[in-house]
């Protein structure tokens, strides 16, 4: 119906014309474009995590006979927004045996890699920003940038348990890393691209004209890769059941112990951004990123499926949470090393197995 | 505007240059290291800035996401208080100065002769296919060989890395 | 596992200079799993724990000295600041000592008041501990049920019948302080029978959660042995598969006409001693029951002179409170206040065994080790 994507590079090009027409240098006028195009994705990312919040702590309250935020604003929806205020308007302490200059980089390399990451992600029809062909390895890798930024935090602190605590947080991330990667080959394999729009496109269709041609419900790699990317991303964000670098109640300090006001703030920021961002990955290559479900395309568009199935995934991040008590450190990287790897070369092998039969 | 690639380039050079010359005379280990993160993210740039995109993805996906995250975890558990009280330079550093300028104007040399036999393409290309082509097709007895010396080196270094139990 | 590195000296408690090998940690007094003020001094050597010391007294009191200024009556007051999530069962014990030694026959229908709010307590008191114990481990969702919404009705209960929601001042010397108000049977009825279904709610939630199992199952055990030679009781003796309830094994009030299980463990790890808690709960409402059966309208209060002196002698009066055998101790010279009151308070004794229990574990479990035996600082430094 309202198709956002048409509509939006038709404006951006009516805005170039009128530039180009007025004197300006086409270079320059796809400059500038680009640029607020940018700022869009900047201004998109930014917003999120403050919805997610919100969400996180609604949820968690209605999951616990509880009605979470109300007071500011009706049904508390400007709770987030008062909380951002209130963080930006705290002192900035720095402890005094802690490296100032790491101290400050340390949640600005943490979270300037997210934004980075929305831009290959297709949030609809015409919707993705840039569509890169290594889109998927782009995504995997920047992420990555954002285990430095721990590291950093760690050493930032001044404060030995606080360093225990960040490489504790790294290893976790690294070793995650690999099973996240490898859980996404399947899908690679079998649509032979690795730009997520071409893998969304590629989902359309039905068979027997009532079950999706989404990737989920490939027999057995599909299930298995989705489960596999599911648990290692819901431990690459530092969720529970795998959030001991985040526990108060555990005997080492978190990183981010030291960390306050806009700080704090950044270093949530990045995580609920990458919440989200697994989660669109999630829908773009195993959903069927905008697919309709159930009703025929084109009565809702196809940006609303893809938040609703984006949004179905991040319920699912925080139901985790509030339902699952906390893995210990070993037992967490025994379970990425000796579970899920072998399982997802396995799903590999199959997958493998699939596409030589799709040849013939 | 067309010299906006160029611009680019040089920037990023000298950045390159910056922080890598920042990885040998930092005082602190750990500045040095984080240095190098900086010098590896510049180098990924210009790869990508090239048209290599799934070399540039890969340096930051292996390098700065797995080799980095390493040197760093070493360089925080072996930090000694005296570290950054030492001498930056020895008695050599003439001798060392002489080399370097000597290898690397040698270098600058063979690259300006074998620049100039290359031809150079405008439009840069998608590279996954041809390279994964190339890795299983042409080369796929040196690929396989070099998974074989790297999975020694893991079992060595595990093997290595054990407790001696008595 | 459990090497026998039992200090002997101070200096050995609170070492001065840094241990030969491995790392000195202060777990505490601020730490939010430590469930109330404690320090516990662990030496570390990579992921094992080597030694770990308890530090207590930060919330000494004097509780025994204060009683030696009060009169009978006025203690109770102050035993219900002992262990302050089980205020009923501490009067209890208190009142058992000094009937005791008063001889006072208690009426039928005080006798099944006392079971019915004891039973309560200890079901309040568990449910603290599930909570707590899910938030240490990681769970946050256990603690808004079993702490907000349950325990919250028992409180509730409590408020109508004594006015109180922490400190009761209800079982008094020869009874209890009021009777029953109107429908408060009822109401406890209904929760018995809502009680049920939560308490499964908490098995699906918690108990048999394969992370949490895989947290506390094999963890911290403890033999029968090492328990009885630590003095250990409650659901931490029960855990280990020795049969020991006081309610079975020396029947106050009226123990002996209730037909209930005592739940015993075989291996005595983090998981069973949970588990014998939750079993307890189950036990405890079968209890209620009976009781709400056989109650009949009666005395609540036996006949006692206004101004009465105990004899001169001593008294030991102890009961099955939730946190183990709680026992008091009195010396009475034949004036209003006693001559000296001792209090075996569980939480302490249970406490020192950790210097056992947590030795050879690793860092990550001290924290699941520490919940288990559910200790409460108000009884560990009266």
């Amino acid at each position: 119906m309202f198709e956002l994507g048409p509509a939006l590079s038709h404006l951006f090009q009516v805005m170039r014309s009128f530039a180009t027409s007025h004197g300006v240098s086409p270079v320059l006028a796809i400059l500038i474009s680009k640029i607020i195009q940018t700022n869009i994705i900047i201004l998109l990312v930014s917003l999120v995590p403050m919805l997610l919040v919100y969400a996180e702590r609604k949820v968690s309250a209605f999951m616990q006979a509880r009605l979470g935020p109300m007071n500011v604003g009706p049904w508390g929806i400007f709770q987030t927004l008062a909380d951002g205020i209130k963080l930006m308007f705290k002192e900035d302490v720095v402890p005094s045996g802690a490296d100032w200059w790491v101290h400050f980089m340390a949640p600005v390399v943490a979270v300037a890699p997210v934004f980075v990451c929305y831009a290959p992600v297709p949030f609809g029809q015409g919707l993705t920003p840039v569509d890169l062909n290594t889109g998927v390895l782009f995504i995997l890798s920047v992420s990555g940038i954002s285990t430095i930024g721990i590291l950093l935090g760690g050493w930032g602190s001044g404060n030995k348990y606080s360093m225990l605590g960040g490489l504790r947080a790294a290893a976790q991330l690294v070793s995650f890393e690999i099973p996240r990667v490898l859980s996404v080959v399947p899908v690679l394999m079998w649509y032979g691209s690795m730009s997520l729009r071409t893998i969304a496109l590629a989902q359309q269709g039905r068979w027997f004209n009532i079950i999706p041609k989404w990737f989920i419900f490939y027999p057995v790699i599909g299930q298995v890769a989705f489960i596999v990317f599911l648990i290692s991303s819901v431990a690459e964000t530092n969720r529970t059941p795998f959030d001991i670098p985040e526990a108060e109640s555990e005997l080492v300090a978190g990183f981010h112990t030291e960390f306050g006001g806009m700080k704090f703030a950044l270093f949530f920021l990045a995580e609920y951004a990458y919440v989200f961002l697994a989660s669109a990955m999630a829908t773009a290559l195993f959903l069927g990123g905008g697919d309709g479900f159930l009703l025929p395309n084109g009565i809702i568009p196809s940006w609303i499926w893809f938040l609703l199935k984006t949004f179905a995934i991040v319920f699912l991040f925080l139901w985790f949470r509030w339902t699952y008590p906390r893995l210990r450190v070993d037992r967490l990287m025994q379970f990425c090393w000796k579970f899920l790897m072998p399982w997802s070369f396995v799903n590999i092998a199959l997958a493998g197995a699939l596409v030589l039969v799709r040849m013939r | 505007m067309s010299h906006l690639p160029s611009l680019v380039f040089y920037a990023m050079s000298a950045a390159l240059i910056l922080t890598a010359i920042g990885v040998v005379t930092m005082r602190s280990v750990f500045y040095s290291a984080v240095s190098l993160v900086a010098a590896l993210t510049v180098v990924a740039g210009l790869f990508l800035l090239y048209g290599a995109d799934f070399l540039g993805a890969a340096q930051v996906l292996v390098y700065i996401g797995g080799i980095m995250i390493i040197m760093l975890f070493v360089v925080m558990l072996s930090q000694r208080p005296h570290d950054s009280m030492e001498r930056q330079t020895n008695d050599q550093w003439f001798r060392a100065l002489c080399l370097a300028l000597v290898i690397g104007i040698s270098l600058v040399r063979g690259f300006r002769i074998f620049i100039n036999q290359m031809v150079s393409t405008v439009v840069p290309v998608p590279t996954s296919a041809s390279l994964g082509r190339l890795l299983l097709g042409d080369m796929l007895l040196p690929f396989e060989t070099v998974s074989l010396i790297l999975l020694a080196a893991l079992v060595g270094a595990v093997l290595f890395g054990q407790d001696k139990k008595s | 596992m459990n090497s026998t590195t039992v200090p002997k000296t101070a200096a050995e408690v609170f070492p001065q200079k840094p241990p030969e090998k491995g790392m000195f940690i202060s777990l505490g007094p601020q730490h939010p799993s430590t469930h109330g003020v404690l320090r516990v001094a662990i030496t570390v050597d990579g992921e094992n724990v080597t030694s770990a010391q308890p530090d207590i007294g930060y919330l000494h009191r004097a509780t025994e000295k204060l009683a030696e200024k009060r009169t009978y009556p006025q203690i109770i007051v102050l035993t219900d600041r002992l262990d302050y999530l089980a205020a009923m069962t501490n009067n209890w014990s208190f009142c058992l000592a000094v009937e005791k030694m008063l001889g006072v026959q208690i009426p039928e229908r005080a006798e099944y008041i006392r079971i019915i709010v004891g039973e309560l307590q200890r079901i309040a008191s568990h449910c603290v501990f599930l909570g707590t114990y899910g938030i240490d481990i990681g769970a946050f969702t256990p603690f808004l049920v079993a702490f907000g919404r349950e325990r919250e009705r028992i409180l509730d209960l409590f408020e109508e019948i004594c006015g109180a929601r922490l400190t009761y001042n209800y079982i008094r010397i020869g009874g209890v302080m009021a009777d029953t108000p109107v429908g408060w049977e009822k109401k406890v009825r209904d929760f018995v029978k809502e009680m049920w279904g939560h308490i499964t709610e908490y098995d699906t939630l918690l108990t048999y959660n394969p992370i949490f199992m895989d947290r506390t199952k094999n963890i911290g055990t403890m033999t029968p042995e090492m328990a009885i030679a630590w003095g250990v009781t409650g659901p931490n003796l029960r855990a280990t598969g020795f049969r020991a309830d006081v309610r079975k094994d020396d029947p106050y009030g009226l123990y002996s006409k209730m037909k209930f299980d005592i739940p015993i463990g075989k291996q005595g790890d983090c998981w069973e001693r949970y588990w014998v808690r939750i079993s307890e709960m189950r036990e405890s409402l079968k209890m209620i029951e009976q009781c709400l059966d056989m109650i009949q309208p009666g005395e609540w209060m036996a006949k006692l002179p206004k101004v009465y002196r105990v004899p001169v002698g001593e008294g030991y009066g102890h009961l099955e409170a939730p946190r183990g055998d709680l026992g008091f101790y009195i010396v009475s010279d034949g004036s209003p206040s006693p001559y000296r009151m001792h209090i075996r308070a569980p939480s302490f004794i249970n406490l020192q065994a950790l210097q056992q229990l947590i030795v050879g574990w690793k860092v990550a479990d001290v924290i699941a080790i520490l919940g288990s035996v559910d200790i409460v600082l108000g009884e560990v430094d009266r």
